[in-house]
């Protein structure tokens, strides 16, 4: 590296640097909010007007549209590629970010979404299926319920990654157990990795957070 | 709160040293999104991890790339050793949607050496776009015949004599060596070899990072790079900043580090990963965040090399070691040089935390066409820990003694030599950990009517006659400042003041908090040493206030909080200078305890609320700075610390295990661990605890997963079942149960010179997470081997398990 540098030689950014974010909150009751169109968030609006040109819409590349309700909201994603999975869709196309990308190969349990109320793996699931669904993510809760605050409480010295998707399954598993044996709720969480803490903060965690919700009621 | 422009708009001139007036921060960088969640708090933070559980603490891979992102996807080359003949990427230009494709030459690429090699990258519109580019990239190998064997690498050197591929060697002797003649009459002697396997990270979440370039009009009507942001995780950001920059080809200053937090248990993001983000991001002028897939996973993660150990150790009748030889080959991968700091600590500390007079140890780092061995800490300790233990288990039988008998007997004690000639030094507390250890209960066998208990859990034990149930104690001892060591340093500033809520500290550390309550230590010592319970601590902002030397992997907390505690301490002599001579004592020596100031020996004292509400009156400030060097060995510069030349520090822990066998569906299932460590001071009890689990649960997937096998030697066959059955990685159903005995606090504070003990403030200070979680790691891996040693009475030699396996 010469030490007269020259950063000239970087300057590659052409016409496309008058690009935007092309977000479209048509948000209002009853309507569907849609969101950026693929392939990329920074199609030119003439293009747009025109009709993407790309992807070609056949083949591996076919998109369509999808309309699901994602935590109550219903949304319109233009464009979804064929192939995209459900995980991509919340998180790059919605910006749902709380559902995280492990592994990529459903063996983690970061990614998990509930699909009409079932817990489903968001790296496996096609986007395609979440047509006329409804779609829950760690958003829905935020941290003001009592498995976040459970959660929190136990297991906030770990990196963190594993928890949005745990508090989804522990909800679910409260839902169906009350009261879970410890078995039940080894069982239950198996489908988690986590390797920056014992599976006791967890099941700490998830009595906890029993307790909790029986109090209330 | 916690803005990087906190320190200058409080600040009083006069009371400001001129050169920090000079170097006030500069908020060049934007503080990280998470700067909103990091309140000060007790204990790791409430708001952190309330963020962490709903999903709103930022990693890289969450962070909005901005209008135009575009993903990148990394192509690995098939073969471990091939030339590249030809590379044409123009077939992937062509895809609509694909903004850039880098091959080859680009990236610096030329041959490839490793199987998994990062060959061609490219960034689109869509991930699969990006893949499909790839995809058309047309790359014509011409694969040559890859070393893959260390061992026969090994053999073929010593063989022909050609030592091309024999990258490093160490030899340390003590005495006369490991002088294994005839043994005399009552003397045992043992000899096994033992192959460990690379380590298979679950990697939960395989890593992400982001780059965005930032560019101005250059005044030509063109624009000109300004600067390029880059969201990863990152252990040591000078290090990584300075590998980065010289992949780029840029100024360091262009390149601003901006700290994500760390997933899963990985030691920061994949290097390729971040190379290839900034290359591509350079190249397209736009944001481009690259994210880690499981191929990347398998190939570019730095786990522990391949190694094999030859050892031998003669024990007398009584069960004392007479002599240990031993000889280990490293295998180094395609980047040897990378794996001998691993060989360096492997040497110094295969024998354990034994005495012995006799030993000779020799260790080889051979290069062969295997991903480059990480810096991954704690493969060492993990090796050593296993080889010893299995060898004192081994040495026991032969003579005739109990296991525990011989560890016993043979325990190191501070003053003894370690292997590298160097003196124990400071407090080695194994005795006490093992006596802890002793007095638990073993979980009872046979397991309860529920089948839920039952070896292997539900459906995977047959007759529970045929389980065998095995023990196993182990110790573990790390090095904490290695002799080799070049000098490494942190630094701080502690700023005490008050605002109309009352007295507040802020502190400036070089110290990066990547998620897991870094800050949350120093705030709390900061808070301890001035009485203050408003503490704000800032996170570095720029590269000027990252260190200037990288500092290894395990050395991070205590040399932080060494320089916290001396900044605060000078900070609270110049502010209690009045009540100092009020006292006829020295302002060094005050503290404060329990809210109050008090004299060193407990006689005078007044409220730390009256005398902050005095001292600090008018806005007053008083500003210190404070910085803690240590250096192995050599000729430092002036005001280092340097441990007494020729001691060593180390880390202890002793662990017992418990696994079953069953001997007739061929399953393990690791039942309890037992864990009893020394953790210097414990500063954040649930930090310590989570660096213990952390450990624990690395060891379990280390020793009983058969995927660890898959990225074992290339080409060697994949899959296969594990230890615990089939099935993957180890879960909340197969993991053991934790029982964590009270920490020892000892140890550290040796290292703070003797003047502060003299003067009774030799406070210990925490060892950190990574030495305590290499600690874990080493010990519960080898107590797992040796407990399933104990329940197979066999002498399984080979890591990960593979007791039923094809080769033991």
């Amino acid at each position: 590296m010469s030490e007269a540098h020259d950063f000239d030689q970087y300057d590659f950014l052409s016409a496309d640097s008058s690009n935007e974010l092309e977000i479209d909150p048509l948000a209002g009751s009853g309507t569907y909010t849609v969101v950026s169109s693929l392939p990329s968030q920074v199609q030119h609006a003439a293009e747009a007007v025109a009709g993407p040109p790309i992807p070609p819409a056949s083949g591996p590349f076919a998109t369509v549209s999808i309309r699901c309700t994602v935590n109550g909201e219903p949304v319109e994603v233009p464009e979804v590629w064929v192939a995209d999975s459900l995980l991509f869709v919340l998180r790059d196309r919605l910006g749902r970010t709380a559902a995280k990308d492990g592994c990529g190969e459903g063996e983690c349990g970061a990614c998990l979404v509930l699909l009409d109320g079932e817990p489903v793996l968001g790296c496996l699931t096609p986007a395609l299926v979440a047509e006329g669904s409804s779609v829950t993510t760690p958003e829905a809760y935020g941290d003001g319920d009592e498995v976040s605050g459970a959660l929190a409480a136990h297991c906030g010295a770990g990196c963190g990654y594993c928890l949005p998707g745990i508090g989804l399954t522990t909800r679910a598993l409260l839902a169906r157990q009350p009261e879970p044996s410890e078995a039940a709720i080894r069982e239950s969480l198996s489908g988690h990795l986590c390797r920056c803490l014992p599976p006791g903060h967890f099941i700490d965690a998830v009595n906890e957070a029993a307790q909790a919700v029986k109090r209330r009621g | 709160m916690d803005k990087p422009s906190a320190l200058p708009g409080f600040l009083i001139g006069e009371q400001l040293p001129a050169e920090v007036a000079a170097a006030a921060p500069v908020d060049v960088v934007a503080a990280p999104a998470y700067a909103a969640v990091d309140p000060p708090a007790d204990g790791i933070g409430k708001a952190v991890p309330a963020a962490k559980a709903a999903g709103r603490y930022p990693y890289a891979a969450d962070r909005p790339g901005g209008p135009g992102m575009l993903y990148a996807a990394l192509a690995r080359s098939p073969y471990p050793h091939a030339a590249l003949l030809n590379i044409d990427v123009k077939p992937a230009l062509d895809i609509p949607g694909v903004h850039a494709v880098l091959a080859g030459q680009e990236l610096g690429v030329t041959a490839v050496e490793y199987r998994g090699q990062c060959v061609a990258v490219a960034a689109a519109d869509h991930p699969a776009l990006a893949r499909a580019a790839l995809d058309a990239v047309e790359i014509t190998y011409a694969p040559g015949e890859p070393l893959l064997d260390a061992r026969q690498v090994f053999a073929a050197a010593r063989r022909t004599g050609n030592d091309s591929r024999v990258a490093a060697y160490r030899r340390y002797t003590l005495g006369e060596g490991g002088d294994l003649a005839e043994p005399d009459e009552g003397e045992s002697t043992v000899m096994y070899g033992y192959e460990f396997g690379r380590g298979a990270d679950p990697a939960a979440a395989p890593g992400a990072v982001l780059a965005v370039p930032h560019f101005a009009q250059d005044g030509h009507g063109g624009l000109r790079l300004v600067a390029l942001d880059l969201h990863t995780a990152c252990a040591d950001p000078m290090r990584d900043l300075r590998a980065v920059s010289a992949a780029l080809g840029l100024p360091i200053e262009a390149i601003h580090l901006v700290p994500a937090p760390f997933t899963g248990t990985r030691s920061g993001d994949d290097p390729d990963l971040r190379v290839a983000a900034a290359l591509l991001a350079l190249r397209t002028g736009r944001p481009v965040r690259a994210e880690g897939g499981p191929a990347d996973r398998l190939a570019g993660d730095a786990g522990t090399p391949a190694i094999r150990v030859h050892a031998t150790h003669r024990v007398d009748a009584e069960g004392t070691l007479l002599a240990v030889r031993v000889e280990l080959v490293v295998d180094g991968g395609a980047d040897p040089a990378g794996a001998e700091p691993l060989l360096d600590e492997l040497c110094r500390s295969v024998v354990g935390p034994y005495r012995c007079e006799n030993v000779d140890i020799q260790g080889w780092v051979v290069r062969t066409h295997n991903p480059p061995a990480g810096p991954w800490p704690g493969g060492a300790a993990m090796v050593a820990a296993v080889v010893a233990e299995a060898q004192i288990d081994a040495a026991a039988a032969a003579c005739g003694r109990g296991p525990l008998d011989l560890r016993v007997r043979n325990l190191i004690r501070s003053g003894d030599h370690l292997p590298d000639g160097r003196r124990l030094a400071g407090a080695v507390p194994l005795p006490e950990l093992l006596t802890a250890l002793l007095d638990t209960q073993m979980p009872p066998f046979p397991p309860g009517p529920d089948i839920r208990t039952f070896p292997g859990t539900v459906g995977r034990t047959g007759e529970l006659t045929r389980v065998r149930r095995g023990a196993g104690i182990a110790l573990a001892m790390v090095d904490l400042v290695p002799p080799e060591l070049g000098e490494e340093f942190a630094s701080a500033q502690v700023a005490l003041t008050s605002d109309v809520n009352g007295p507040i500290v802020h502190v400036a550390t070089s110290m990066v908090d990547t998620g897991n309550g870094q800050h949350a230590l120093l705030r709390k010592m900061a808070r301890e040493i001035l009485g203050v319970r408003r503490v704000i601590v800032r996170r570095p902002a720029n590269p000027a206030d990252l260190p200037a030397t990288a500092i290894g992997p395990g050395r991070t907390t205590w040399l932080h909080c060494m320089a916290v505690q001396r900044a605060a301490r000078a900070a609270r002599s110049q502010a209690l200078a009045k009540i100092a001579a009020q006292f006829a004592v020295s302002p060094q020596l005050l503290e404060v305890r329990d809210g109050m100031v008090v004299t060193y020996d407990g006689t005078l004292s007044k409220p730390v609320e009256e005398v902050y509400a005095q001292v600090l009156r008018g806005a007053a400030v008083y500003v210190a700075n404070g910085e803690f060097r240590v250096h192995g060995s050599g000729a430092p510069s002036p005001g280092v610390f340097v441990p007494e030349p020729g001691t060593a520090h180390v880390a202890v822990a002793a662990y017992r295990a418990v696994v079953d066998a069953d001997t007739e569906l061929h399953t393990l299932r690791p039942v309890r661990v037992t864990a009893a460590h020394d953790a210097g001071r414990v500063l954040l009890p649930e930090r310590a605890q989570a660096a213990v689990g952390s450990g624990v649960l690395t060891a379990v997937d280390f020793v009983f997963n058969a995927q660890a096998e898959e990225i074992d030697l290339a080409g060697a066959e994949l899959g296969g079942f594990g230890a615990l059955g089939p099935g993957q990685f180890p879960t909340m159903l197969e993991q053991p149960e934790l029982e964590l005995l009270p920490f020892a606090e000892s140890s550290i504070g040796e290292l703070d010179s003797t003047m502060l003990r003299r003067r009774g403030f030799a406070a210990p200070l925490p060892l950190g997470y990574i030495p305590v979680r290499r600690a874990a790691y080493a010990a519960c891996a080898a107590a797992l081997a040796c407990a399933t040693r104990d329940a197979l009475e066999a002498h399984p030699t080979r890591m990960p398990l593979r007791p039923w396996g094809v080769s033991n």
